[in-house]
């Protein structure tokens, strides 16, 4: 239970900074899977998790209309499903690995409705702060603003647990067949993860001035781990 | 709000204009589709607006005017606010004179800085510091905790001296500047700080490679390989702009496939 209110906990700082309060980046997957990891007693293993999620969700921009895939939650309810199920789990923790990061992904898009729900919900909140404007009551106005961080704050985490909980119960119900069919490309689907997110990153930041700049990073690279 | 009539001569102090930069926080609280900023903007307005204006009329056509539709990037939006409220109190100051149009400059400054702010932060500072983060992490792979320690410090600080700087500088120079804030050196260097954060980014992006294909050649080098498809993979459907989430897809069919090819043709994994 107390696992189950500390992702919840964690889960409405990430829902808040992910889009309404700050954007510090607290939320990014690097940041919050370390958080969440430190907080559920198993620090190293869901910090790969993280670190393939950052890369993958580099792209993500929350910029004006567009529906938003909020990788930053789906990168806990990984966490959080990899916490919850490893003491039951009979296979090996590359797969265990790999299963909740595509668990993530696919969260990932769910969250991304739900953003756009909180946003309908504002459209709620907004036609109150034009009322409170018109009634001249400014305390109601700033109130109804703010609301907004809070709706984030409650609605993010309740997703999430819902999330969990349902992932579990899916994930363990799923024969043992399946599980063993994975089991050997576990961890090659992880080193792909891996390469997917690194690719998406050089997709994005790729400019062709600066084509010659990978060479310079991948001798510095070699020569890092030469020094090292 | 009589009491602040005489104040319009002194102008905003800078204890107020920290309090706007601290409501900038919040500016995407209540965010819609349909109105965008709209009373968040107003939202963060409103101690400079209580500065201005000169009685509480004047306050709420103030506050009115400035909560319809409004659109930009959340951390450049506190320059339009610091120019928003130069020119409200210029107007304040001298009616005789003539100033632009407020709302066309709001238009107009929100749209610059809007796709300025985007491909500073989101498109390049976000993946640089990151990237950065990361290569603390693989670089020194055996020493945790510590190295998760320095990487998301690391993250955090690149990322949010910048951002935080952004904020804070948007209202203090965009109070100062009015309207001609678009010409300040910290706007005119984005497209700058934009091609070499864009440089550093694949030089540290080159680093990683070697860093994580070096963790994954300790477990075996058929892992590389398959490590090096799914990113090319990935990179090309990316690059080419087609649906977001086939590039996840197609990398990690690219590996499925090459898997599958080592284990016919019976090479060890």
């Amino acid at each position: 239970m107390i696992d189950y209110v500390l992702i919840a906990i964690i889960g409405a700082i990430v829902s808040m900074d992910t889009t309404v309060f700050g954007q510090f980046m607290i939320a990014q997957p690097l940041v919050s899977s370390a958080l969440a990891g430190i907080v559920l007693g198993e620090p190293q293993s869901v910090l790969f998790i993280g670190a393939i999620m950052q890369l993958m969700w580099l792209k993500l921009i929350p910029a004006g209309g567009a529906i938003y895939l909020n990788g930053n939650l789906g990168t806990l309810t990984a966490v959080a499903l990899y916490e919850l199920i490893r003491p039951q789990f009979l296979f090996s923790e590359e797969a265990l690995l790999f299963i909740v990061i595509l668990s993530g992904i696919a969260a990932s898009y769910i969250f991304g409705y739900i953003t756009v729900c909180h946003r309908r919900i504002n459209e709620f909140f907004i036609k109150l702060a034009y009322k409170a404007l018109k009634e001249k009551r400014l305390f109601l106005f700033q109130t109804v603003h703010i609301l907004g961080v809070f709706t984030a704050g409650i609605g993010g985490p309740v997703c999430l647990l819902a999330l969990v909980i349902l992932g579990k119960q899916f994930l363990l119900v799923i024969p043992t067949v399946y599980y063993l069919k994975i089991e050997a490309f576990s961890r090659y689907g992880l080193y792909s993860l891996l390469g997917v997110g690194l690719g998406t990153v050089f997709s994005m930041v790729w400019i062709r001035k600066g084509w010659y700049y990978p060479l310079v990073g991948l001798f510095a690279g070699a020569l890092a781990l030469f020094i090292l | 709000m009589e009491q602040n009539s005489h104040n319009i001569q002194t102008g905003i102090k800078t204890f107020e204009l920290f309090k706007i930069f601290l409501r900038s926080l919040f500016i995407q609280a209540s965010f819609t589709y349909k109105d965008k900023l709209s009373v968040g903007f107003a939202f963060c307005l409103i101690p400079g607006l209580k500065h201005i204006s000169n009685n509480c009329e004047h306050f709420w056509q103030l506050l009115t005017h400035h909560s319809c539709y409004f659109n930009t990037h959340p951390y450049l939006a506190s320059y339009i606010i610091g120019a928003v409220l130069s020119l409200e109190k210029r107007i304040e100051k001298s009616p005789a004179e003539e100033f632009p149009d407020i709302e066309t400059v709001k238009v107009r400054l929100a749209g610059a800085l809007g796709s300025l702010g985007d491909r500073l932060f989101w498109k390049y500072l976000k993946p640089f510091s990151s990237l950065v983060g990361l290569s603390i992490v693989f670089l020194f792979y055996n020493q945790f905790p510590w190295n998760w320690i320095g990487g998301i410090l690391c993250f955090l600080i690149l990322y949010n001296s910048v951002h935080l700087f952004y904020r804070w500088n948007g209202i203090a120079l965009g109070y100062k500047s009015g309207q001609n804030l678009i010409k300040s050196r910290t706007i005119v260097w984005i497209e700058k700080i934009n091609f070499i954060l864009a440089c550093a980014s694949l030089t540290v992006l080159g680093i990683l490679v070697i860093l994580e294909g070096k963790l994954i050649a300790t477990h075996s080098y058929s892992g590389v390989i398959i490590f090096i498809t799914a990113g090319l993979t990935a990179f090309f459907i990316n690059y080419k702009k087609i649906f977001p989430f086939f590039g996840i897809i197609a990398g990690l069919l690219s590996a499925i496939l090459l898997f599958g090819i080592f284990y016919w043709l019976g090479i060890e994994l």
